[in-house]
């Protein structure tokens, strides 16, 4: 290392901890507020309660559990629907296949209320019984699916193997099942991941689509932010992390366990 | 190479698989954009309140009505200072970063925290902002001029920035990994000061990645709602007024019109960033 680079490090490190302080300070200051008596009066202000924390579960508790249960929809929705056509476009060259994949694309150019606008007009017959929610949380999300299996399902090692073991003989389930599915796994978990942290905080879909009395929980931290106390939209946003951020860490420690060894850092 | 590619290799029947994909993306995603365009034109769906009828109006509004312009303003305003502010600190940073995890300095707690915000929804970036300096904000506080800062200017494009820090850093962190850091060094050691030599040897060839990656964060913000909407106080951004036109007005031909304006503009900012990087990607091959 020459003497020179010493002052980068130096800048790098101060950066990256500026923009630590920018992303970790509302964290932080969001559990003091949660915590906080009367935030009005300042940090702990009142003193230190966990009243609105119990008041914040009581409320949002039930939608964090409908949103869990809709994110494992979509996820699976997401694996099968999004692995088949992943399969299709990474195996074929051709015309269709582009075609196919721009229609799957549009969700990331055209902003979420838009698409939210046009599906509750066109079908206010699905909004009710939340499927027009989780279809919907279904094409938002497929886009980032396809993103990460589509080059996996194009990898020429596994179309290799795939066709010496056709050429053997082996069953298109045996196939599927012993080797496709195996080296997507990695993929597939990656997918898990960012689907769930898509669905579970997805707001414009949800805001429009599903009827008040069973909101998501996005939703309903966007209601508390609106017409209640800052304690307890701090108390729900606190409840609402520490769902999000353990299963996205269990996601991520499982990737890590499965991947295999040349690609570990 | 050939060989094991083309339509040879997949099975017949494959279609079958992706047949539901495709009918989601054709009735989920095409049908209602298709909708949303005849209802801006007058001839579809109307509120209680509006004439039936085919018309530019509904679209053209955005740039006729004061208010509405203005909050279109608004919007390129924020998501673009927000992106090009990310930028500005992230290009250095992802650099930094590669040169850190070169010099054999671990980068994954640094990665993680700055790949956190993505996993957060709008809505919640925006109430962040509330917590830090809102009328009673903890930062605010400190500096009592920060007391409702959260509803101005300043507030949107911080909470803006925020969450476009993984989205702009993340895949500037993938393109830098693949750069060539050789010209930079060879410029330093030819004498060249530190800045000189990034911005001369590193910055150039970085460039199309920059806008490319710039194009999609800023396409997110304008086209984001959840911030925008929780922080709608103060300064308004387009997309609160089409979901109002909507929610709170009944007037789904006028919604229709600014989300679809609203879409052509973060289409027009994808397709030109993307036009620029080609563009430089030629200039430099």
């Amino acid at each position: 290392m020459s003497a020179q680079a010493h002052p980068r490090m130096g800048s790098v490190r101060l950066t990256t901890i500026a923009i630590g302080a920018f992303i970790g300070l509302p964290i932080a200051a969001t559990l003091v507020s949660a915590t906080t008596a009367n935030f009005a009066q300042g940090p702990w202000g009142g003193g230190f309660t966990v009243m609105w924390l119990q008041q914040g579960a009581a409320q949002i508790g039930p939608m964090l559990g409908r949103s869990l249960v809709v994110a494992l929809l979509v996820i699976a929705a997401d694996l099968v629907i999004g692995g088949g056509l992943a399969y299709w476009i990474a195996r074929r060259d051709s015309l269709a296949g582009r075609l196919v994949r721009r229609l799957m694309d549009l969700p990331l150019a055209v902003p979420g209320i838009a698409l939210s606008i046009g599906l509750i007009t066109l079908y206010p017959a699905l909004r009710p019984s939340g499927t027009l929610l989780v279809l919907g949380h279904i094409l938002f999300t497929l886009p980032f699916a396809l993103a990460t299996l589509i080059p996996t399902l194009r990898d020429p090692d596994l179309i290799d193997q795939e066709q010496v073991a056709t050429t053997l003989g082996a069953s298109r389930l045996r196939i599927l099942r012993s080797l496709t599915a195996p080296t997507a796994l990695v993929s597939s978990i990656q997918v898990m991941m960012m689907v769930f942290a898509i669905s579970f905080g997805e707001f414009n879909i949800s805001f429009f689509i599903n009827p008040p009395a069973t909101s998501m929980a996005p939703f309903g931290l966007f209601d508390a932010y609106s017409t209640q106390r800052i304690e307890i939209g701090s108390a729900e946003t606190v409840i609402f992390l520490a769902v999000l951020v353990p299963v996205l860490c269990g996601f991520l420690v499982l990737r890590r366990v499965l991947s295999p060894r040349k690609e570990r850092h | 190479m050939n060989r094991s590619r083309g339509g040879r290799t997949a099975p017949a029947l494959t279609w079958v698989a992706a047949l539901p994909g495709i009918v989601i993306g054709l009735l989920f995603g095409a049908a209602p954009l298709a909708v949303l365009v005849i209802n801006a034109l007058g001839v579809g769906a109307t509120g209680t309140s509006e004439q039936r009828g085919l018309t530019l109006g509904h679209l053209t509004q955005v740039f006729t009505s004061p208010l509405l312009l203005g909050q279109l303003g608004n919007s390129l305003i924020v998501g673009l200072s927000a992106v090009v502010i990310t930028t500005l600190v992230g290009v250095p940073l992802a650099v930094g970063l590669r040169r850190r995890s070169e010099a054999g300095h671990p980068t994954a707690v640094a990665d993680g925290l700055l790949t956190l915000p993505i996993a957060l929804p709008g809505i919640i970036v925006g109430f962040f902002t509330i917590v830090l300096i809102g009328r009673t904000g903890l930062l605010a506080k400190v500096v009592p001029p920060l007391s409702g800062a959260a509803y101005g200017m300043f507030g949107l494009i911080s909470a803006y920035v925020y969450f476009s820090i993984p989205r702009v850093i993340g895949p500037l962190r993938g393109a830098v990994q693949a750069l060539d850091l050789e010209p930079e060094n060879v410029a330093r050691t030819l004498g060249a000061g530190r800045s000189r030599a990034f911005f001369s040897a590193t910055v150039p060839q970085l460039l199309p990645a920059i806008v490319e990656t710039a194009g999609t964060a800023a396409a997110v913000a304008v086209g984001g709602y959840g911030t925008a909407a929780t922080l709608a106080q103060g300064v308004r951004l387009l997309p609160v007024s089409a979901v109002d036109e909507l929610t709170l007005n009944y007037s789904v031909a006028s919604a229709s019109g600014i989300v679809i304006v609203l879409a052509l503009v973060v289409v027009a900012i994808i397709l030109l960033t993307s036009l620029a990087a080609g563009a430089f990607r030629r200039w430099a091959a």
